[in-house]
């Protein structure tokens, strides 16, 4: 390897590198500038991201100076910003009608690039050879495709790597350079069928098999070896193969955490339906305890004297009216126990409200990743309805952060000020500085504006979106139901 | 003369409601109704100002029957009355325009006051009869604002935005998150009613903060 490098350089300098290099020269010239441009761009970029700690700027932008665009390419995917990832038990795996779909059109590329390479081969030595491989490496594939599942332990590992033995000996008996494209059809094969764990390990081998018979085969097969071509041809098939390997793989991990972050909203949803049904059941049993205490007992007692009264009517008319005095007093004791009761109620409804918004905001947290913190300051009761309309609002926003802005942070403000309550909902999503107003934040609005509050909502490229609401409270509020 | 249409499927109550507000001189009971169809119906007819209507009723529910009303009369209020003050059935009739809504147990005075009240387009909530939209209620106390307005933390933060502080620096010093100061900051802003930073980097510097 040493020696074709000296070989090669030696060629350079006997061809007259200068005169090429002055050939070439109205590429170069703005080709450096586009290239130093880039370069101070990503330096610049690097050098303002906050993220970073110290010693990763250094390295970053030491790389990006001296490795350029690769470099800044290693740089951007490294710095990328980290999906919400969903904490969930089972295994999400991408939709298998498209994974199905992917299959069926690679199977298609694989004919096709088969024909192409057969009728290329036609006359040379090994075409029946060629031939049989390929129908092999075909046939496994859709058996590998279609049949076998990942409890077929010894097929489901197995199967790809035949398929990558048989068509690299395709590539070494090919005469015409043009298996490559089969290569990367398997490639994409084995990133679409597999976890993106094995993906990769597949990948690698049938990468660097790939490559060394390529070098192998120049050097056993041509007679003489031009150096530039040699090395043209190692790197243009290691580019593209690098490409092909990043679109498949990058595409397949989009499709998963898609489904996941799918995933963690359904559980969501779900729970806060759950949370939904766990309050309202606890409030009804709440309210029924309260009624058979203070209502069954006074109105009782109030039946027994009016059924009194109403017998003594005829026989003592000052006893009976006593019992009608004593049954009126008694219904109007109930009354004030009912008042007493409904302000009680009325107040742990408030402690519900507090302790349901703790608890679905700790279970956004829960299931998604996404870290919320919160600040809630109210010393007034707020009415039901204005609890609910808070809640809903809230779930809304969390879910909007989630699913439009792939937000990992929320804040939740709510203060109460003089005759307002103030709620303040912000995410560092992605924000593009313009809203949508779909169904959910129109709904929101018009039940925050239905009882006399308004919704403002704020999006900032780059620092997310905010949602603000405020609705009128009053302090005697829920206290003079009376 | 304030006409009312009463809608509610229990006889009891519509003849309690009407022995109660006919005792005051300003209303005028027109019609009844005991479902929301006979409401959209007595409505279309009577043209009454304001219908007071139950929510869970046979054939029609008091929810579509608020969304029927408001559709064609836009101009009638409709007030809910209902037993159970934390049903959704209560928010989705809003939505669709009610003025508000009341509990039964309501006494006679505050019903009056409600309709009134509903009458002069406010909206009603049990205990907060009149409750005028929020913007104007926060932005009239510009004016009168001091600093025993603010609380200790919003104190700190509106200090640390007259030194020219950004939200970052201010998270820091303080201890917050970055969203929090944001949230805390915007509710500032609402308070004195000013829209961006500057303005209220001004405003806090003539109050002598």
């Amino acid at each position: 390897m040493l020696l074709l490098l000296n070989e090669w350089y030696n060629g350079l300098k006997t061809f007259g590198v200068i005169m090429v290099i002055k050939d070439l020269l109205p590429f170069i010239v703005p080709g450096i500038f586009i290239q130093v441009f880039i370069q101070a761009y990503y330096i610049k970029h690097c050098w303002e991201n906050n993220k970073l700690s110290q010693r990763e700027k250094a390295l970053f932008i030491g790389g990006i100076a001296i490795f350029n665009i690769i470099a800044a390419a290693v740089y951007l995917f490294f710095t990328r910003k980290k999906e919400v990832e969903a904490k969930i038990s089972k295994k999400i795996e991408i939709d298998s009608n498209i994974r199905q779909g992917i299959f069926v059109l690679l199977l298609v590329a694989f004919e096709i690039f088969t024909l192409r390479v057969i009728i290329e081969n036609v006359g040379s030595e090994a075409y029946t050879t060629i031939i049989m491989l390929l129908t092999t490496c075909f046939i496994l594939m859709i058996i590998n495709g279609l049949f076998v599942k990942r409890q077929h332990t010894l097929f489901y590992f197995l199967l790809p790597a035949l398929q990558i033995i048989c068509i690299i000996f395709a590539v070494y008996l090919d005469k015409a350079q043009n298996l490559e494209f089969l290569v990367l059809v398997v490639l994409a094969h084995i990133i679409n069928k597999y976890s993106l764990k094995e993906a990769k390990f597949y990948s690698l081998v049938l990468f660097l098999l790939y490559i060394s018979t390529i070098v192998i085969k120049m050097i056993l097969l041509t007679v003489t070896i031009n150096q530039n071509e040699f090395f043209n041809t190692i790197y243009v098939n290691f580019v593209v193969f690098v490409l092909v390997f990043l679109a498949f793989y990058t595409l397949k991990k989009q499709l998963i955490s898609n489904a996941q972050l799918h995933e963690a909203l359904k559980t969501l949803k779900e729970q806060s339906i759950k949370l939904e049904e766990m309050g309202a059941i606890t409030e009804r049993n709440i309210i029924t305890g309260e009624i058979h205490d203070t209502v069954g007992h006074t109105l009782t007692t109030a039946i027994i004297s009016i059924e009194a009264g109403q017998k003594l009517m005829d026989v003592d008319l000052p006893l009976a009216r006593d019992k009608f005095t004593l049954a009126g007093e008694q219904i109007k004791r109930g009354l004030s126990d009912i008042r007493s009761s409904v302000k009680m109620i009325q107040h742990r409804k408030n402690m519900d409200f507090l302790s349901e918004l703790k608890y679905l905001l700790s279970e956004i947290c829960k299931n998604t990743n996404m870290k919320v913190t919160e600040i809630i300051e109210i010393q007034t009761p707020l009415l039901p309805i204005q609890q609910r309309i808070l809640l809903h609002a809230i779930k809304e926003c969390a879910t909007n952060s989630l699913r439009h802005g792939g937000s990992t942070e929320a804040d939740v403000l709510i203060q109460e000020y003089k005759d307002t309550l103030c709620l303040t909902f912000s995410d560092n999503g992605v924000s593009n500085g313009e809203i949508n107003y779909g169904f959910g934040l129109n709904n929101m609005r018009e039940r925050v504006e239905s009882i006399g509050g308004c919704l403002q909502t704020q999006s900032i490229p780059g620092e997310g979106f905010m949602v603000t609401i405020t609705i009128p409270i009053s302090k005697d509020q829920g206290g003079n139901n009376d | 003369m304030i006409n009312v249409l009463l809608t509610d499927d229990q006889r009891i109550i519509r003849d309690g409601l009407r022995a109660l507000l006919e005792t005051y001189g300003d209303i005028h009971i027109v019609g009844e109704a005991a479902n929301g169809e006979e409401a959209y119906r007595q409505t279309q007819i009577l043209r009454p100002d304001i219908v007071l209507m139950d929510i869970r009723m046979p054939l029609m529910d008091g929810v579509e029957a608020t969304r029927q009303i408001k559709k064609d009369f836009p101009k009638t209020v409709i007030i809910i009355l209902t037993t159970f003050d934390d049903d959704e059935y209560i928010i989705n009739a809003m939505t669709y325009g009610a003025s508000g809504y009341l509990l039964k147990d309501i006494s006679g005075d505050k019903l009056i006051d409600a309709i009134r009240d509903g009458i002069k387009g406010n909206i009603i909530l049990p205990g907060l009869v009149a409750a005028k939209i929020t913007s104007k209620l926060v932005s009239k106390k510009s004016l009168s604002i001091t600093q025993g307005d603010f609380s200790e933390r919003e104190i700190d933060i509106i200090q640390l935005m007259i030194k020219g502080k950004s939200n970052k620096e201010i998270a820091e010093t303080v201890y917050l998150s970055l969203g929090t100061v944001k949230n805390y900051i915007s509710q500032i802003y609402l308070k004195i009613d000013v829209n961006d930073r500057a303005n209220a980097v001004i405003f806090f510097k003539e109050m002598e903060f």
